[in-house]
């Protein structure tokens, strides 16, 4: 248990809070990896055209593992394309607001899905394997007897 | 059948006037694995485990945790439960047993940390309960006002946490926490045992129904997948090994003695390093199907994990919660009570840990051990439940009592578990002798297993946690004192009343607890009454 400041993750949490206009929309559903998607960034309706947009991957991860992309610049009808470098919980930003965004995996990732296997077989298999042999063996009978050692204490 | 006889273990040398008498006994060998994984099952394991892996690559991070479970985790889970068990008696005891006073200060000064992290921890439950009690209404509403805070009105989770944490009701949600606690532990495994056989299966029933949610919203799989998919950009930092150290050390509550107290129930032929191994690997289990259920949430709304016990279980996870398209009361109230089984079930362990080395060093009746460990504690609790708002802008911790249980944590948790697991690692090894010490415990010449625990305890794990221990203290002097910028009036605003905390509190918690320890290792115990039987005695 390691418990932190507080402050930032009211900002984590509620990102839509912590925007401001212009707004960004996007089409309907999750973004895939590697499909190109159509940004639009907003101001009260009206296009917003020259912000620049960030992608930021694995937000709060190591600084090895954070990245970020340069999405680019908002047109004059204030759309940008969009292409999810990975899957993810992807923080995009731009003057003045940020929204996050879940971009579903482009094919079901074999390195992902044989950790979750050989973890999930390390680790339950051999909680499982523990409790297999615990109940093969007999409950112990504890005999209700007293074994006298030590001496009393002198007096 | 195998007939177990109660008295004292091999091994066990009874110093020159000591009595022995009978023990307690777990009723079965299920019901001291459930009370052992629920003791190491807590509320870091549900929410952390997942936020620390994301951290540090997702699947890549079970390639160093792994390594620790098996280098450390399941190693030193071996230890105390051997130390224990050995003797018949609670960490202390069993380690004066061993090697002396030395070993008893060891014993009571983890105790007593163990003690100090009860007092906060009881008091996180205390939250716990108070946001169970808004899980089924006012916590899901849009805003909730807090009157003590800048706004006067923050949107929920966060300001329905806050304006329970900034009330005079936390204090009787502690209470509340406290009397279940002790009334848990108030006839000694029998109590416990019944307990924890419906609170740990409970716990993952409500696990599996969480995740069956979460895989069944838009997404679910792949944010599971987002998880575990690995990145082993970070696998060469130091950092990342040490975070997976950290984390089997902390999630399976090493260094506190606990289970020390718990395997010392235990019948004398009982095989503890297989216990050991399967507690340490349910814990990780529970961490490991966790994931699945956190993860799958947080994908579908589009929450950005934080490696932050608190931040996660009291706003990142509701807030998620509250996105669910029906039945946002039912998950809410099945996620908090998850969390207060857990943490209950841990709690229990800490009290019980403390309880037991009392009565079998001074034999006093379990009944007066139990009301003193109430009072004790509550008084304590309360401490850390302090509703007074020293920050209003929330740039830190908010109230006092957040602000006392942040420093607190910081150093019981972070420096006392690793320093007790050293010492008992370097007492164990080199003062008693890790080759006798398996000897005993194995009743002959040691196999090969037995050559690679002692090649683990007597020197890969020291040397492990004093690089951990060298880590957090370069930090320390890197960075400052942790926790400066809690009560730092440029961040928190104020007139810097509260700023000596950071350096009183490390200050408190080391005189304090070296202190207590010393006391209590001086205080000649008592022997036990001739004639009366442990059990009957602790239940008088």
């Amino acid at each position: 248990m390691r418990l932190r400041a507080l402050a930032l993750s009211l900002i984590l949490v509620l990102p839509a809070a912590a925007s401001a206009a212009p707004e960004l929309s996007m089409p309907e559903g999750h973004p895939v990896e590697g499909r190109a998607v159509t940004l639009r960034l907003a101001d009260d309706g009206r296009p917003a055209p020259g912000l620049a947009v960030t992608a930021v991957y694995r937000e709060n991860a190591h600084a090895a593992i954070r990245h970020e992309q340069a999405v680019g610049t908002t047109g004059a009808d204030g759309s940008v394309s969009w292409t999810p470098e990975s899957a993810g919980v992807v923080v995009l930003q731009w003057d003045g607001g940020s929204r996050n965004v879940s971009v579903l995996h482009g094919k079901t990732p074999a390195g992902g899905v044989l950790i979750a296997l050989l973890a999930g077989l390390a680790l339950l298999g051999g909680s499982v394997l523990f409790f297999i042999q615990m109940l093969r063996q007999p409950e112990s009978e504890i005999v209700e007897e007293t074994e006298a050692i030590g001496e009393p204490p002198s007096t | 059948m195998i007939r177990y006889h109660r008295g004292p273990a091999a091994g066990s040398r009874p110093r020159k006037g000591e009595r022995v008498a009978k023990r307690q006994t777990w009723g079965s060998k299920l019901g001291f694995v459930l009370a052992a994984s629920g003791s190491a099952i807590g509320l870091g394991n549900i929410v952390f485990f997942g936020a620390n892996a994301y951290k540090y690559g997702g699947g890549a991070f079970y390639v160093p945790y792994l390594v620790a479970l098996a280098v450390v985790g399941i190693p030193v889970m071996m230890l105390e439960f051997g130390i224990g068990h050995s003797r018949q008696k609670a960490f202390p005891g069993a380690l004066r047993d061993m090697v002396g006073a030395p070993g008893e200060f060891v014993g009571w000064w983890a105790l007593i940390n163990a003690g100090v992290i009860s007092l906060y921890y009881v008091t996180l439950l205390g939250w716990v309960l108070g946001m169970l009690f808004g899980a089924f209404g006012p916590l899901w509403t849009d805003t909730h006002p807090t009157p003590n805070y800048a706004p006067a009105e923050l949107p929920n989770p966060i300001g329905y946490f806050f304006d329970t944490l900034s009330g005079g009701g936390a204090l009787v949600n502690v209470a509340i926490v406290w009397l279940l606690t002790v009334l848990i532990c108030s006839k000694g495994t029998k109590t416990i045992e019944a307990s924890v056989k419906f609170f740990v299966p409970a716990m993952w029933l409500m696990m599996i129904v969480l995740i069956v949610r979460g895989l069944t919203l838009d997404g679910g799989w792949d944010g599971v997948m987002y998880l575990f998919n690995p990145d082993f950009s970070a696998m060469g930092e130091a950092e990342v090994w040490r975070g997976a150290f950290s984390q089997i050390f902390f999630s399976l509550s090493l260094g506190f003695g606990l289970m020390s107290a718990y395997a010392s129930y235990l019948p004398k032929d009982a095989n503890t390093n297989n216990f050991a191994a399967q507690t340490s690997l349910l814990n990780c289990s529970f961490e490991y199907v966790a994931g699945f259920a956190i993860f799958s949430m947080l994908f579908a709304f589009s929450i950005v994990p934080k490696a932050s016990t608190l931040a996660m279980t009291f706003f990142v996870l509701p807030a998620g919660i509250k996105e669910l398209p029906a039945g946002v009361a039912v998950f809410g109230v099945l996620f908090f009570l998850l969390l207060l089984l857990a943490g209950i079930s841990s709690a229990i362990s800490l009290v019980e840990g403390v309880c037991s080395a009392v009565i079998d060093k001074w034999h006093v009746p379990r009944k007066l051990v139990l009301t003193g460990a109430f009072v004790v504690g509550f008084l304590g609790s309360m401490m850390f439940a302090l509703p007074q708002v020293i920050d209003p802008g929330l740039n830190g911790d908010g109230t006092l009592g957040l602000t006392l249980l942040d420093l607190f944590d910081n150093k019981a948790f972070g420096y006392g578990l690793l320093v007790v697991g050293l010492l008992e690692c370097v007492l164990i090894a080199w003062v008693y002798g890790i080759k006798r010490f398996v000897r005993e415990r194995r009743q002959g010449e040691p196999t090969l297993f037995d050559k690679g625990f002692m090649v683990l305890v007597g020197g890969v794990i020291p040397i492990t946690l004093i690089y951990l221990l060298y880590e957090a203290i370069r930090a320390e002097v890197r960075d400052g004192l942790y926790g400066r910028e809690l009560v730092d009036p440029a961040t928190i605003g104020g007139d810097g009343g509260w700023s000596w905390l950071a350096t009183a509190v490390p200050l408190i918690w080391g005189a304090g607890t070296v202190g207590l320890a010393l006391i209590l290792t001086l205080i000649k115990g008592r022997p036990a009454p001739e004639g009366v039987d442990r059990k009957e005695e602790a239940l008088a």
